[in-house]
């Protein structure tokens, strides 16, 4: 027997849709139908929709009945039910929210107090989340007598002696069943149908039916993310969904941005949280257990709605909302261990020594090192010859860090709350345990029903960061000189961090990192951030299907930063005479104190209005809305030095030379929103989205722009064909999508206006030298920007099959992107006295394939589910503007146009010379027949034939290095209370220019030297040197000397393939493993579920790569050998609920 | 289907529906005109007379004020010698079409002075305001055109804002001529002198006067062209001859109105001491001869002149600005005497100065030697030491031979050479045995980077006499030339000229002396067109100091400062255009020989 439920407004998203109003009972209910021979089951869905209520009934129930009519105004609930089961000739029992529709002659209410049934079957339905389940269907299997879960998953079934089985069904659930035997008692986890036909996904400005979607949307939920809680959310995303590419490019505690998050290679996308727009940061900084899902717009269709600023695809976040169910307390915490994931493996004191001795040997010049003071730091007995393990002294194995969280999710059907405070601390690796990043969240989303037609929404987040760390930062940042890395990249093993004193550090090649990274030494760097953002919102029920919303949103974002800097004395140690003395000071060498405040504040608002109708088998739902948002922010800051006393306040410092500054920004956008739905049986569908933006960047004739999108889907599941003829398959749908995006992140504020900054000082009397500012005009403005343009083109199938056990999805997509903002290459006469602005012109191409599959079953007892999906895609090129090739060398080698833009370009290599004749053979490499260079150096592949190596003789050797595929394979497995759960990612077609990491890879590059990483004693060495045994035809490394010749060697200083290493991996980045406590042994003590993990991540990694973190992003530093490496965690942890 | 909406419904509603229309539409205004504020939007500024004013300001800071700013001004000539930086391509002679020494083309300078005077035609301010504003600025782009005349010839005349945006072709502008740029720049200044004040303070502003400063300048600066230079690319470099009277008598009527404005005169308030007063023309601030100058305050505004120029022993850096022998000789003994001094241990002095003091005042003003007394100290630039009984150092042998030299040498407790010497050899010392005095602030010891507030001086009344001096005499009027030019010999103390004595080199070398080290003297080589005879074939030399211990007396010896023999080739009184200007507006030609 078929079951047939209406619609279960279970998700969250239920607080968007229809809300009636109750009272304490049921008789409070008022509501206005009007019906005049109508179908019944449109009656029932009527009344669904202006109440909670949901009507459960038998398919053939209404066999026979006649059409209601219907006509009430306001009239108590109960009264119209009564009318509408009298017309159909049934019976009706309320349970809750549900109400069961009974044929009156034939059915009987199943009691207790009837002599047949012998015996009372008890039990409690959950989820797999172990969440109870209200509103699941049971039924005495073969038999109408059925109930149905309340809201705690509790029922009481009566049956009949003999019964012997009993089925549950839930829709989106798998069907079970439950051999009753003797028992009395039955408790039942059901499990999720993958596909959840039914499960309803959030899109631009609302949601949508899953199997209704026509444009190529990823979810990811929160139930796969929130048992192992990670400091940055977007690194769990990782490898969970096609498209989306995630790479964790620096593992530093604080401010920095740790993740590079894009959708199908094309950068930054436009991120969302809960309807608002909002940063990288922000998203970074979201509490994970605050998430109830991600939905990722990929393509035209599901992102235009966003306009200007979709173009590189859109992230939605939703955050959890209250649910009418009695107050469920969660508690969760994680303790981890973070460790980096590649450390540099350096030679020791004796190996460096004998390296330098080599490089000096190969140069010809006399030996550095003495065989004596070889000895010496071979022995390690003389503390002025030590073996410093730098790495060891400055970097522990590992650091803690601890993840709280709290949470309260309940309501009733007045109010319905989601209130949560989590807590998250953060130590660095460094050894010196002076870093301290601790974050504070708080959330409370609440959604109030004024009247029975009117909800109140309101959403309230405040962040707290309070971080405080060494002054010297531990990473490079752009336009500084050094970092702790940096020093900790450069320093000699052979050179003593400290002498006999440990408060005396010894300054040593560029600075001592082991004193560097201590807060006592250096100052410190203390930021605190508090967001703040709050959401007012209203859902209105109006007549005819209507429905309007409201949604106020404030966020405040105010940065507090200050920097202390001291002037730690750096000491040389004489180990004869035993006499320190300063040699030179950590920094400038004087006090500092700096105080930074920037200011954010944003104000949206929108106003939508949607539509939704039923006509016989068409739906139609329509979307109108507007929107605006303004930003601004004000920073300011300002700095005394020279500090006579220890009291590190502005205040009590000296006011000469002090100084200040401070400026400020703000836009403003504005848009109107629209979109129809429409469907036939939901089987064909068809949607079109628009949307009118204009934007604050760009001048007013330029300034709006309408992207409009259209696409197209076929359920061809749906068909007869496929019903009949392939009952396996569950779901089948293709679709198609096209349309317009805007992009105009890439342009800066105010290009469009010729502005006038602060520039220059002039005294007119020299008698009382009066300052007087100046004024100059900034650039040439550009009176036609606007914003760059894609077209995006999408073609996919989903499928789902063997009752949903296997189920998968396949996009294939282009975008055409134009009116790229580029430079001019005609440059105009310098008469003119200006430079053209950058110009919207260029265009570029995307293409891409996207693939999911995923299986899930359960045999002898064990559920178990597996997937993986894995995208492609790669950038082209179309126009730029080029000059004019002086010959066809030039042409192959800088033409732009029509290539993929992740070419890169270098030389081929055939080995390393082994012989003077080789040499003296060889293409002229150096111009002077080779007559510089020396075994060992690399044969570059002379390309064109020409005899001598130049610049034409460059080719393509590789890709750029941002992957162009990625992959992720996720397994779970349950049993009983455990569950298992494992992560593969990875990625491929890109490459490592090692040439970017001198620090790693240049011998002696830093000044006056750097320690040699292990690989490099894999260097070439020729026959004869004293120092070490001779490595020739091994040797994978050029020949090395002093570290100018190194720097001036082609060996080392052309990009070549010696140096590219494919950056192709796969790591294990997540593993866990969870055991959940019987309910028998925890339910005395009041608690629902209780579960212990232990985790890991980012703890195999599988690459080409050595001493470098493949995900690491070798743009965000300028040498990225002076990185803070990517780190992994081991976690143990614990959730429980009340 | 129907349906039957209730009035009372409606009525609800609608108050509702009110509320958020309202809401809607407040908020709608200006929210996609958002002013910036890190910078200042555009229209803002012309109708503001203080925005406008910076504005102004800003050109200022920019103007091309050929001197302080400049670390390496002093190789150009005969004065001085350091062989190092981009002076050397002038020195050797390797400027070419892709070497350029003191390059000088702004074109957007060009462009934000013209952009001003037209934003200045719409502008609401005060006429007063503005023609004061529009006169400072036409002054300031017709320096900047004499600048670029100065080095290039004849030039793109570009006095429009050209349309960026325009094609390209259109954009590319041709060299005018030379006579055309000089005439454009005489027309400025005589509209600017129209519109300027006559107030000549303070000294750092522009007033009439200043524009006719520059007006005489330029003028003399295209009547030399005239007279000395060929025509050449049909008269973009190169002036007619018939040009010259013309621009000659400008010259002296633009001078004469400065001179006679009443408004300035020559600094004169130590006449008893020629040389002091002299030196203090250029570190008295805001003095009466003063018509144009940058000033600069030593803490916001600063330049670095002192620190790289003062002696080695009171500056952090110093000396590098060495005046060579041959420049010291050329100065004239004050009575008109020709008594050279006599070099070698025949002939002993009590002190360096000695060997000089006959010479004009202005020398000790300029030049810093042995025995000087200077800040809290002595100049001490001996470099040897000589031990015998009797002066023994043959002058041309081998150094020192019999004499003690050294860092780190002493003879009975004294250094063998003077701390402000040429030992130890580094940039940091002078090379030729001499420094420069003039533009050096003496009250401050050990100067620092950035420190130094001394003012420079772009114009004084003393260079308006030469300016009418140089005119007559070129153009045989000899009565006025004698008067003009005993102008400044007078105040600085010297034998003053008659008609019979006066000659055109006599008036140069008035001209070179008094405005020594004032960033002239290049220059005017190039347009005398002598710099291929003074600047070529001649290897600059020094002095050796030497100490006689027992006599404790000095003598000296010449000897080769530099390596190296000064190559000055013709082409080089003209920059080279060169290929990437070429290259960037294919309308320009290249100079001549290039």
């Amino acid at each position: 027997m078929r079951l047939r439920l209406r619609k279960m407004k279970l998700t969250v998203l239920l607080t968007f849709l229809v809300i009636a109003t109750f009272g304490n009972g049921f008789s409070q209910v008022t509501l206005s139908l009007h019906f005049n021979k109508a179908n019944v089951q449109d009656v029932l869905q009527s009344i669904e929709k202006k109440t909670e209520y949901i009507f459960m009934y038998k398919d053939d129930i209404f066999h026979g009945s006649k059409a209601v009519s219907i006509d009430f105004e306001d009239a108590k609930f109960e009264e119209v039910l009564k009318s509408v089961c009298e017309q159909c000739n049934v019976d009706y029992e309320v349970r809750d929210r549900q109400i069961i529709l009974k044929e009156k002659a034939d059915f009987r209410v199943p009691s207790v107090m009837q002599q047949t049934q012998k015996r009372e079957i008890t039990g409690i339905v959950r989820d797999l989340k172990g969440l109870p389940l209200p509103g699941v269907t049971v039924l005495a299997k073969g038999t109408t007598n059925g109930t149905i879960t309340d809201v705690g998953g509790r029922f009481r079934l009566p049956v009949a002696e003999g019964t012997k089985i009993l089925a549950f069904s839930f829709i989106g659930m798998k069907n079970q069943e439950v051999s009753l035997g003797s028992l009395t008692q039955v408790n039942v986890t059901m499990v999720e149908a993958e596909t959840g036909l039914e499960e309803v996904v959030v899109v631009g400005y609302g949601t949508q039916k899953r199997v209704n979607l026509t444009g190529s949307i990823t979810t990811i939920k929160a139930a796969d993310l929130i048992d192992t809680p990670l400091p940055n959310i977007a690194q769990s995303i990782a490898g969970r969904s096609p498209g989306v590419y995630v790479k964790t490019v620096n593992g530093q505690p604080g401010d920095k941005v740790n993740v590079s998050f894009n959708i199908r290679g094309y950068g930054n996308p436009l991120i969302v949280i809960d309807g608002a727009a909002s940063s990288a940061d922000d998203f970074e900084k979201l509490n994970p257990v605050d998430i109830e899902s991600f939905s990722v717009l990929k393509d035209a269709a599901s992102a235009s709605i966003y306009g200007a600023r979709a173009g590189n695809g859109v992230v939605l976040v939703t955050t959890k909302k209250g649910i009418i169910s009695a107050p469920k307390v969660t508690f969760s915490s994680n303790y981890s261990l973070q460790f980096f994931t590649e450390r540099p493996h350096w030679v020791n004191s004796e190996e460096e020594a004998r390296m330098e001795n080599l490089g000096m040997w190969n140069e010809g010049a006399p030996a550095t090192w003495t065989t004596e003071q070889i000895q010496k730091l071979h022995d390690g007995t003389d503390p002025a010859y030590p073996n410093t393990n730098w790495w060891d002294l400055t970097v522990r194995k590992f650091a803690p860090q601890i993840q709280s969280n709290l949470s309260v999710q309940g309501g009733t059907e007045k109010v319905k709350y989601f209130v949560s405070g989590g807590y998250f601390y953060q130590e660095a690796m460094l050894r010196a345990n002076d870093t301290k990043n601790k974050v504070y969240n708080l959330r409370s989303n609440i959604d109030i029903a004024l009247t029975k037609k009117l909800t109140l929404n309101l959403g309230l987040m405040t962040s707290y960061q309070d971080f405080l760390g060494p002054f010297e930062e531990m990473e490079r940042g752009t336009g500084q000189k050094h970092s702790i890395m940096t020093y900790l990249f450069r320093e000699n093993a052979y050179s003593p961090a400290y002498g006999p004193d440990p408060t005396k550090p010894l300054a040593s090649g560029d600075g001592n990192p082991v004193a560097l990274s201590q807060s006592a030494v250096t100052g410190y760097r203390k930021n605190k951030e508090l967001k703040v953002d709050a959401k007012v919102g209203f859902t209105w029920e109006l007549p005819f299907g209507l429905q309007a919303k409201a949604l106020w949103h404030v966020y405040n974002d105010n940065q507090l930063n200050k920097l202390v800097n001291r002037a730690g004395p750096q000491w040389a140690y004489d180990f004869t005479t035993k006499i320190y003395t300063i040699v030179g000071y950590a920094e400038p060498g004087y006090s500092l104190v700096q105080n930074y405040n920037n200011s954010i504040q944003n104000m949206d608002q929108q106003y939508t209005l949607n539509w939704t109708r039923k006509f016989g088998d068409h739906n139609l739902s329509a979307l109108v809305g507007f929107e605006q948002s303004v930003t601004s922010n004000e920073y300011f800051q300002a700095n005394r030095q020279k500090y006579a006393f220890p009291i590190d306040y502005l205040m009590a410092g000296p006011t000469l030379n002090e100084t200040n500054t401070g400026d400020g920004g703000q836009g403003g956008r504005e848009g109107v929103i629209s979109r129809l739905n429409y469907n036939y049986k939901g089987k064909y569908l068809v949607e079109f989205d628009g949307r009118n933006d204009a934007s604050s960047l760009f001048p007013k004739a330029t300034r709006w722009g309408f992207f409009p999108s259209a696409s197209v889907g076929w359920r061809i599941s749906e068909e007869n064909f496929i019903k009949e003829n392939l009952p396996m398959v569950s779901n089948l749908k293709l679709r198609a999508s096209y349309g317009n995006l805007g992009y105009d992140l890439n342009t800066t504020t105010n290009q469009f206006l010729q502005t006038y900054g602060v520039n220059g000082t002039y005294i007119y009397d020299g008698a009382t030298s009066t300052l007087d500012n100046g004024i100059r005009a900034g650039a040439l403005p550009n009176p036609h920007i606007t914003w760059e343009k894609m077209t995006s083109k999408d073609i996919g199938l989903d499928f789902s099959l063997f009752g949903s056990k296997l189920e998968g999805s396949f996009d294939y997509f282009y975008r055409l992107r134009s009116d790229v903002l580029g430079t001019r290459i005609q440059s105009i006469p310098n008469v003119v006295g200006a430079t053209l602005p950058q110009s919207n012109y260029a265009r570029y191409d995307n293409r891409g394939m996207e693939l999911t599959l995923n299986h899930r079953n359960k045999i002898f007892g064990i559920e178990y589910s597996i997937g993986g999906n894995v995208s492609w895609n790669r950038e082209k090129c179309l126009y730029v503007d080029q000059s004019q090739f002086s010959n066809t060398d030039s042409y192959r080698l800088s033409n732009m146009i029509g290539q993929w833009t992740d070419n890169f370009w270098g030389y081929k290599t055939a080995g390393l010379f082994q012989t003077q004749a080789e040499i003296n053979s060889w293409a002229d490499i150096d111009g002077k027949r080779n007559a510089t260079t020396k075994l060992g150096d690399v044969k570059f592949v002379d390309y064109n034939g020409d005899g001598k190596i130049t610049t034409a003789d460059q080719t393509i050797i590789g890709r750029g290095d941002f992957p162009k595929l990625m992959y992720g394979i996720n397994m779970t497995l349950a049993y009983k209370g455990f569950d298992f759960s494992m992560l593969w990612q990875g990625a491929g077609l890109y490459d490592f220019n090692m040439r970017n990491a001198p620090d790693l890879t240049l011998p002696f590059y830093a000044s006056p030297d750097n320690p040699q990483i292990e690989m490099l004693k894999n260097s070439y060495i020729p026959e004869g040197n004293p120092w070490l045994p001779a490595n020739t035809t091994n040797a994978k490394w050029p020949q090395f000397q002093d570290g100018t010749l190194n720097r001036a060697n082609p060996s080392y200083a052309w990009n070549s393939q010696l140096w590219l290493i494919n950056g192709s991996y796969i790591r294990l980045k997540n593993i866990e493993l969870g055991y959940t406590l019987p309910k028998s042994l925890i339910s005395k003590y009041g608690i629902d579920k209780c579960k212990f993990y232990v985790s890991g991540f980012d703890l195999l990694t599988f690459s080409a790569l050595k001493n470098v973190d493949p995900e690491i992003d070798t743009h965000a530093v300028s040498t990225f050998g002076d990185y803070y490496p990517p780190v992994g965690t081991y976690n143990v942890g614990v959730k429980i609920e009340f | 289907m129907s349906f039957n909406i209730s009035k009372k419904h409606i009525m609800k509603n609608k108050s509702y529906i009110i509320c958020l229309l309202i809401i809607i539409f407040q908020s709608c205004t200006g929210v996609l005109d958002k002013p910036p504020l890190d910078t200042i939007a555009g229209d803002v500024i012309w109708n503001d007379a203080n925005l406008t004013r910076a504005y102004v300001t800003n050109l200022y800071t920019r103007i091309n004020f050929y001197g302080l700013d400049m670390s390496d001004q002093c190789e150009d000539d005969d004065e001085a010698t350091n062989p190092s930086g981009g002076s050397s391509n002038i020195t050797t002679g390797t400027v070419s079409a892709t070497n350029e020494a003191r390059a000088y083309w702004d074109y957007t300078f060009i462009r934000d002075c013209t952009f001003f005077l037209q934003q200045m035609a719409t502008s609401t301010l005060a006429s007063d305001v503005k023609n004061q504003m529009m006169g400072e600025v036409r002054f300031i782009r017709a320096f900047t055109y004499y600048e670029m005349m100065k080095r290039y010839g004849g030039i793109p005349l570009v006095d429009v804002v050209i349309d960026p945006y325009a094609p390209v072709s259109d954009q590319y502008t041709k060299r005018a001529t030379e006579d055309a740029i000089a005439t454009f720049i005489d027309t400025e200044l005589t509209t600017a002198e129209g519109l300027l004040s006559d107030v000549a303070t303070p000294r750092g502003k522009i007033n009439k006067w200043t524009a006719y400063a520059l007006q005489a300048r330029s003028d003399l600066w295209a009547a030399s062209i005239a007279k000395y230079s060929t025509v050449q690319l049909n008269g973009i470099v190169g002036i007619p001859a018939a040009n010259a009277a013309t621009y000659y008598a400008k010259a002296i009527v633009a001078a004469n109105m400065v001179i006679n404005s009443g408004k300035y005169s020559l600094y004169n308030p130590q006449p008893a001491n020629k040389s002091e007063n002299y030196r203090h023309i250029f570190v008295d601030k805001e003095n009466s001869e003063i018509i144009f100058e940058k000033a600069y305050d030593g803490v916001n505004l600063t330049h670095n002149y002192d620190v790289r120029n003062a002696p080695t022993e009171f500056a952090t850096r110093g000396a590098i600005l060495d005046p060579t022998l041959q420049f010291m000789l050329t100065y004239e003994n004050a009575d008109g005497s020709a008594t050279p001094p006599i070099w070698g241990p025949s002939a002993l002095y009590a002190n360096g100065w000695a060997l000089w003091a006959k010479k004009d005042p202005r020398l000790l003003g300029t030049v810093m030697f042995q025995g000087d007394a200077w800040s809290i100290g002595t100049i001490n630039s001996y470099d040897a030491i000589d031990p015998n009984p009797t002066p023994s150092y043959n002058v041309g042998a081998t150094f020192p031979g019999v004499l003690i030299s050294g860092g780190t040498l002493f003879y009975q407790g004294v250094l063998s050479v003077g701390k402000d010497s040429k030992y130890p050899i580094s940039v940091d010392n002078t090379l030729t045995g001499f420094t420069t005095k003039k533009y050096i602030d003496g009250t401050k010891y050990k100067t620092g980077e950035n420190l130094c507030s001394t003012t420079w001086i772009a114009f004084r009344l003393a260079e308006m006499y030469l300016i009418v001096a140089e005119a007559n005499i070129e153009t045989g009027n000899i009565a006025p030339a004698v008067a003009a030019v005993n102008v400044t010999r007078n105040r600085a103390g010297i034998s003053l000229l008659d008609a019979s004595s006066i000659t055109v080199d006599r008036v140069r070398s008035e001209r070179t002396h008094e405005l020594a080290f004032e960033g002239h003297r290049y220059w005017d080589l190039r347009r005398w067109r002598i710099a291929q005879t003074v600047m070529s074939g001649v290897q600059m030399q020094g002095l050796h100091i030497i100490l006689h211990f027992a006599s404790q007396q000095y003598y000296f010896a010449p000897f080769n400062a530099e390596t190296f023999i000064r190559n000055y080739t013709p082409q080089m009184n003209y920059n080279p255009i060169t290929a990437t200007r070429i290259a960037n507006n294919p309308k320009l030609v290249e100079n001549p020989l290039y």
